[in-house]
């Protein structure tokens, strides 16, 4: 399993537009694909589940993901966390 | 604030109603937040703005809406409303057209936009059986249950 911790730091957040994409991206994978914030988790190729969490500026979430291809889904994932601007 | 207090409390709900087209949707729901008090008429500008410059990615699931727009457009309270349409609207989403249910959120802050309304949609939706709850509504009282057979948090 590959774990990593992120830092959000675009203003909105992981609110539903960002979301939205970061739930298409994590379905495109096999792996399991988990977001855990504090003690809340959410199957992150659940946009409700996803959105459930509240996910803000300035908090630190971590990814997790477990499957055949887990390497390449962390690195997509948090690549595209670290890219929002908006 | 938990969503049935929000919603029954302020009389922001509308149950089969008749619109034109998705921006009259978006108008009825709109309209029930400005009586209230809960954001000006700015902020119906703002979420076409938002659908303008972003397509309606609020389609969240199969014909439901949650439009909403920045903190910046008007908004006075953290507030939510919900129009349910007799005949259902096309807001041009690929996968999750068209639309019954509309859940027009706004909040005064980012923070609490993704951390508190948001989270309380979220809630209603996780739910199983709330989509045909709320498509087969027909009175508040029927809403009213809905929000009480909700799993607690």
């Amino acid at each position: 399993m590959q774990t990593h911790q992120i830092e959000i730091t675009n203003p909105t957040g992981l609110h539903t537009r960002p979301g939205t994409e970061f739930v298409r991206l994590a379905k495109s994978f096999s792996s399991e694909i988990t977001i855990r914030k504090g003690d809340k988790i959410a199957n992150a190729k659940s946009l409700i589940k996803l959105l459930r969490i509240g996910i803000s500026q300035g908090e630190s979430i971590t990814l997790e993901c477990d499957g055949v291809d887990e390497t390449e889904a962390a690195e997509k994932l948090k690549q595209y966390i670290n890219e929002l601007r908006d | 604030m938990r969503v049935e207090d929000n919603h029954l409390e302020k009389n922001t709900i509308l149950l089969r109603q008749e619109a034109s087209d998705w921006k009259d949707a978006i108008r009825l729901a709109t309209d029930l937040l400005e009586a209230v008090g809960a954001v000006t008429p700015e902020y119906y500008r703002g979420i076409l703005k938002n659908i303008e410059q972003n397509g309606p990615y609020f389609v969240i699931m199969p014909a439901v809406a949650m439009p909403h727009a920045a903190p910046e457009y008007g908004v006075r309270e953290n507030a939510f409303s919900l129009v349910t349409l007799k005949t259902p609207v096309h807001f041009g989403h690929l996968e999750h057209d068209p639309v019954e249910i509309i859940l027009c959120i706004a909040a005064k802050d980012r923070q609490s936009l993704n951390e508190e309304v948001i989270v309380q949609i979220m809630d209603l939706l996780d739910f199983d059986e709330t989509v045909n709850r709320l498509k087969a509504a027909r009175d508040l009282e029927d809403v009213r249950r809905l929000f009480a057979a909700l799993p607690a948090t």
